[in-house]
C-alpha cells in the first residue's frame, strides 16, 4: 500500500471521532511516514510495517472512547461514554463477547435491581403522603392514627435517600473500575496485535 | 530470540521514558535511537507515545524541520519526571533480582 492510500484510509476509518483529534493522529503518521523514508525505507515497508488501516483506527476510536469516559465527571454522561467504550471494544476485539460484555452485564443487572428497590422506596413514601393528607382532610380518625402514617412517610423515604446516596456512590465506584478494566482489556489487546 | 510481546512492550516504554527524560525527542528519534539495540518498529512507538501524553507523561509542540513539514516534539512534565524516577527505581530492583536468580541466587 502506498503512503496516501494508507492515510486516506485511516481517515475514512476514524470518521466518528472529533476533527482535532483525525487531524492530529494524521499528522503524527505522515510525520512518522516521511520521516521513515528519509531514513532510507521504502514507502511500501514502513506502510506495511504500521498495520492496517482499520485495525489501527478501531484501536485509537476503542482508546479515545474509553479516556473521554474516564475523565468525565457527570455519572450519567460517564455510564452514557462507558458504553459507547464497550462498543467499540467488541467492534476491535470479537472474544471481547466473553471477556467484557458478560462481566458488564451482570454488574449492570445488580446495579438496575439496586436503584429499582430505591425508586420502589421512593414511590411508596410519596404514596404514603398522599394517603396522609388525604385522610388528613376527608377522614376523621384519631390524630394518632394521622401520625403513625405520617412516620411511616418519614421512615420510608429516610430509607429511599440512603439507599438512592448508596446507590449513586457505588454505580460511580463500579464504573471507575469498569473503564480502568476497559483500559486494561484494550493495552492487552494492543499487545497481541 | 523472539520475546514475549507485553513483555516487549513494558520494556520499549521504560526505554521512552528513559530517553525523554534527558531532553526533548520527536517520534522517529526515538524509533531510531532504540532500534540501535531492540528490534522494534515504527508502529510499536507511536501508540505508546499517544498513550504517555494523554497520561500526562508528555506535553508536546511542533518545531521546524530542515528536511520538511514541523516536527512533533515530546517534553517530559514535571509530573512524569516524577513517576518515571519510581518506574526506573522499581525496575532496577527488578532487574537486579532476576539477575540475582540467574546467577543461582536463592
Amino acid at each position: 500500500m502506498k503512503k496516501q492510500d494508507f492515510i486516506n484510509q485511516l481517515k475514512t476509518e476514524l470518521q466518528g471521532l472529533p476533527a482535532t483529534e483525525i487531524n492530529d493522529i494524521i499528522r503524527d503518521q505522515e510525520e512518522m511516514i516521511s520521516d521513515a523514508i528519509a531514513a532510507g525505507r521504502t514507502e511500501e515497508e514502513i506502510v506495511n510495517s504500521l498495520g492496517e488501516p482499520k485495525e489501527l483506527a478501531r484501536s485509537l476510536k476503542a482508546e479515545f472512547k474509553i479516556d473521554k469516559a474516564t475523565e468525565e465527571s457527570n455519572l450519567p454522561l460517564q455510564v452514557k461514554g462507558a458504553f459507547g467504550a464497550l462498543g467499540a471494544l467488541l467492534v476491535l476485539a470479537p472474544f471481547n463477547l466473553i471477556f467484557v460484555l458478560g462481566p458488564f452485564c451482570a454488574v449492570i443487572g445488580t446495579l438496575i435491581a439496586g436503584w429499582a428497590v430505591t425508586l420502589a422506596l421512593g414511590t411508596t413514601s410519596l404514596a404514603l403522603i398522599g394517603v396522609f393528607f388525604a385522610k388528613f382532610i376527608f377522614v376523621t380518625a384519631g390524630i394518632a392514627a394521622h401520625f403513625s402514617v405520617f412516620f411511616a412517610f418519614i421512615g420510608i423515604m429516610g430509607l429511599a435517600m440512603l439507599f438512592g446516596f448508596a446507590m449513586y456512590a457505588v454505580t460511580k465506584l463500579i464504573f471507575k473500575m469498569m473503564l480502568s478494566y476497559f483500559k486494561w482489556n484494550l493495552n492487552f489487546i494492543k499487545a497481541q496485535a | 530470540m523472539s520475546m514475549n510481546t507485553q513483555f516487549n512492550k513494558g520494556v520499549i516504554e521504560m526505554c521512552v521514558l528513559a530517553l525523554v527524560r534527558q531532553r526533548d525527542y520527536y517520534g522517529y528519534e526515538l524509533v531510531e535511537t532504540i532500534s540501535k539495540k531492540i528490534e522494534i518498529s515504527e508502529g510499536t512507538i507511536y501508540p505508546i507515545l499517544r498513550r504517555l501524553t494523554n497520561e500526562k507523561y508528555f506535553e508536546t509542540y511542533l518545531k521546524e524541520s530542515s528536511e520538511g513539514p514541523p516536527r512533533k516534539y515530546y517534553r517530559m512534565t514535571d509530573n512524569g519526571k516524577e513517576e518515571t524516577k519510581k518506574l526506573l527505581a522499581l525496575w532496577s530492583k527488578f532487574t537486579e533480582d532476576v539477575h540475582f536468580i540467574i546467577k543461582g541466587g536463592s
